[in-house]
């Protein structure tokens, strides 16, 4: 049981880490579609899109924190 | 010829409107109307998963900590995904112009979709306009299926979940008969006629049979 809860929080870390990746590299790609298409997302849309990238990175370092602060 | 409709800025679409004389006629994409469904799954799924880690991490596997990182893990993940849904809306839209009809689905980092059909190329023989249901009535929202008469073949181009598709199916039908000048041409039986009509005049047929289908007519 006692390893169990810190491969947990690899876990949970691992799976933000991903989805924080994702979130960065689909910004920029947007971006790149925006551009392409010539099609512009609203000011809502596209912060909105940032604010969750932001979030995902805010959300990582406070998982990094409480695993850190658990070993 | 009646105004252009558009839910886009008319300043775009330079790349895409690439051939000669090109006009935009209308550039429309789904009614919002049709995220909701992906929307609410998500969001219902993200709700039972933080029920499920609050259940596990509070009773079974007492950890604060570990609480507190899965319900952060999950809330990331939905909102990820819930981001990438209306993104790949945002890219999905139909535009037709006097020459051609261009329905384009881009889902950024995993798939690019361009369908072109130009107008010169194909004769369009119907336009069907449908709504279904009480919740598209009351919103406006409903699919138009254009057929095209291709020479190898029929093919239906359906334009799914659109809002106003009476007035866009009308405005549509206008635009396909002026491109391909069906508007001025006659019909294929009255050509026939006409032919009849004249080799029996000049009594010079290029051909050695002539049957009538209606005689005397």
């Amino acid at each position: 049981m006692n390893y169990l809860i810190p491969l947990l929080h690899i876990l949970f870390l691992i799976i933000a880490l991903v989805f924080l990746f994702f979130n960065v590299i689909y910004v920029k790609e947007v971006d790149k579609a925006r551009d392409h298409l010539e099609v512009n997302l609203s000011k809502t849309a596209e912060n909105l899109l940032r604010i969750n990238a932001i979030s995902s990175a805010v959300g990582v370092i406070i998982i990094s924190f409480l695993f850190f602060l658990n070993i | 010829m009646e105004k252009p409709i558009f839910n886009f800025s008319k300043k775009y679409f330079s790349k895409i409107l690439t051939l000669p004389d090109e006009k935009l006629v209308v550039a429309r994409r789904k009614h919002f109307y049709v995220l909701l469904p992906s929307l609410i799954f998500v969001a219902f799924f993200a709700f039972i998963l933080i029920y499920a880690f609050y259940a596990l991490f509070s009773f079974l596997l007492v950890s604060q900590s570990l609480l507190i990182t899965s319900i952060i893990t999950a809330i990331i993940a939905s909102l990820s995904i819930s981001a990438k849904i209306v993104a790949d809306w945002y890219f999905h839209f139909y535009v037709v112009t006097n020459k051609r009809i261009i329905e384009i689905s881009h889902a950024p980092l995993f798939s690019h979709t361009m369908c072109d059909v130009l107008l010169s190329q194909v004769r369009c023989t119907e336009i069907d306009v449908k709504i279904n249901g009480i919740i598209h009535q009351l919103l406006d929202i409903g699919d138009i299926i254009v057929t095209f008469d291709r020479p190898t073949h029929q093919e239906e181009f359906v334009f799914y979940n659109i809002k106003d598709p009476r007035e866009i199916g009308t405005i549509l039908g206008d635009e396909f008969a002026t491109a391909t000048n069906v508007v001025n041409q006659p019909a294929i039986w009255s050509d026939v006629k006409k032919e009849i009509e004249d080799n029996k005049n000049k009594n010079t047929s290029k051909f050695r049979f002539i049957e009538e289908i209606f005689p005397g007519r």
